[in-house]
This record gives structure tokens, C-alpha cells and sequence, in this order.
């Protein structure tokens, strides 16, 4: 997926990605990781931009699926984005304005302003942190619990919240939410 | 399996050798402790959060409980 520098808008076409080194956790991260301001998600339909802001909920749905994540872009991206004062991107650190996270299998994680999100280095690990560094409950699990009982915790799962911070369930309670998988 | 924190491919187990050290040791000198977790800390490895220790938080962003850690080979 892309990274889109928090220009307000989202760039349309791969050739106005730009291009991150790779070798750190950050880095690595954040190459398979499109980052987009909070307002328009990249759909994953080739070069079409959605707008999801005010809608967020109803664009992403109950699980914070996209709609249809019909094709992988590619993401690499270069040096830092902004200066100090400014921050989109999650990774960095707090983000000084909304964005949505987008994995390269579609799934969306929605950062709220002085939120960051830490996780693993392949990005199948993520989560959402406060400006005091707790988790928000924000969280993709993408190696599952294969312990567990429930079987929709042992498969790669993710845990959402709604607008006002509770967490999302299913139908039945459960709040492991299905996600895409990467192909 | 995978090691569930840089997903290097195992025989067995949930952590490379290379993480599993690396977390005993953030266990041992109790860095990133999380004494009492909440749902919001369950172990990436096993799920659970109650009665299975502290959580580690290590890297930040990854938790995992001290039971999966003591239980992984390194």
C-alpha cells in the first residue's frame, strides 16, 4: 500500500508515492503500510480515492474492513514526513491529525489525533496507542491465538472500536472481528 | 509457525530463539512491565491477559505474557 503524506488528499496514481528506505522496524512497517489522512481512504481499487470522513463507521463497516480491497499497491517510502510540529505518520509517533492505516490486504486502522501506532516489524502486529502510550483496544492481531478456544481468536483477527471508544463485537459478542488476509 | 514477533518461520514454538532471548531478559530486568493488564495488553502468543504473569510490552506495540515467554526456548 502507499504512503500518503498528510496533504489533505490523496495522491491517485502509485507514481506520487513516495519511497521509504527500509531496515528499521519503523521503516519496515511502514513500507507495507499506506498511510492516508483521515477523510479519504485509498480503496484499493486501482487509482480511486473513497472518502470515508465523516462516514468512517459505514465505510469501513462494523469489522474496519474496506469495502473492496481489490488490488495490493505497493508501498515504500522515503526519509520522514513533516517536520516536528507535524506528524502523519502514525509510526513516527503521534500524528498531529487524523489518518487511517491501510494493511496491503485492505484492512483499516483509523488514528485519531496524539495517537501512534507500534506493532511488529512485518506489520501483522498492530496496534493503536494513547498520547500516554496505553493501547486504545485498537488492535490487528494478524498471527491469531492458536490457543485459544474461540476459534475466531485463533485465526489472524482484529479488535475495533466504535466512535466513542467501546469495543466492537459480532453478532454473537465476540470481539475478535474477521480481517482480510493477504493472498 | 511463526514467531510472532519478526515472523521468521519455526518448527515449533511462537518465538525465534533470537526473541525469545531478547524477551527473558525484558522479563528478567523487568523492563516494560505490565503489572496488572487489561484485554487491551492479551498476549500476541496465547490471547490471555489474566493469571498468566505480567505482560511484557516488547517492542513497543507487542505484548506478551510471562508465561508464553518463560515457555519459549531461546
Amino acid at each position: 500500500m502507499g504512503f500518503v503524506p498528510g496533504l489533505g488528499s490523496i495522491a491517485s496514481g502509485a507514481d506520487a508515492l513516495l519511497y521509504l528506505s527500509e531496515g528499521n522496524y519503523k521503516d519496515a512497517a511502514v513500507a507495507s503500510i499506506g498511510i492516508v489522512p483521515f477523510g479519504k481512504v485509498a480503496a484499493g481499487a486501482g487509482k480511486v480515492a473513497v472518502t470515508v470522513a465523516p462516514e468512517l463507521g459505514k465505510a469501513l463497516g462494523a469489522t474496519g474492513k474496506l469495502a473492496a480491497p481489490t488490488e495490493k499497491a505497493v508501498a515504500k517510502t522515503t526519509g520522514a514526513t513533516g517536520s516536528a510540529a507535524k506528524n502523519t505518520n502514525p509510526f513516527q509517533g503521534p500524528v498531529t491529525e487524523k489518518v487511517t492505516v491501510v494493511d496491503p490486504a485492505g484492512n483499516a486502522m483509523p488514528v485519531k489525533l496524539g495517537q501512534q501506532i507500534q506493532g511488529s516489524p512485518d506489520s501483522k502486529a498492530l496496534q493503536v496507542k494513547d498520547q500516554y502510550g496505553k493501547p486504545t483496544g485498537e488492535r490487528i492481531d494478524g498471527y491469531g491465538h492458536s490457543s485459544q478456544k474461540d476459534p475466531k481468536a485463533q485465526v489472524p483477527h482484529a479488535h475495533r472500536l466504535d466512535d466513542f471508544g467501546n469495543p466492537i463485537v459480532d453478532e454473537a459478542g465476540n470481539p475478535h472481528l474477521p480481517i482480510y488476509l493477504p493472498n | 509457525m511463526q514467531c510472532h514477533m519478526c515472523g521468521k518461520e519455526l518448527k515449533q514454538g511462537y518465538l525465534c530463539k533470537e526473541h525469545a532471548r531478547e524477551l527473558k531478559e525484558a522479563l528478567r530486568k523487568k523492563e516494560n512491565i505490565v503489572d496488572k493488564p487489561t484485554f487491551a495488553y492479551h498476549c500476541q502468543v496465547c490471547g490471555e491477559f489474566e493469571g498468566r504473569g505480567v505482560i511484557v510490552e516488547h517492542p513497543p506495540g507487542l505484548d506478551f505474557c510471562q508465561k508464553c515467554i518463560e515457555e519459549s526456548e531461546c
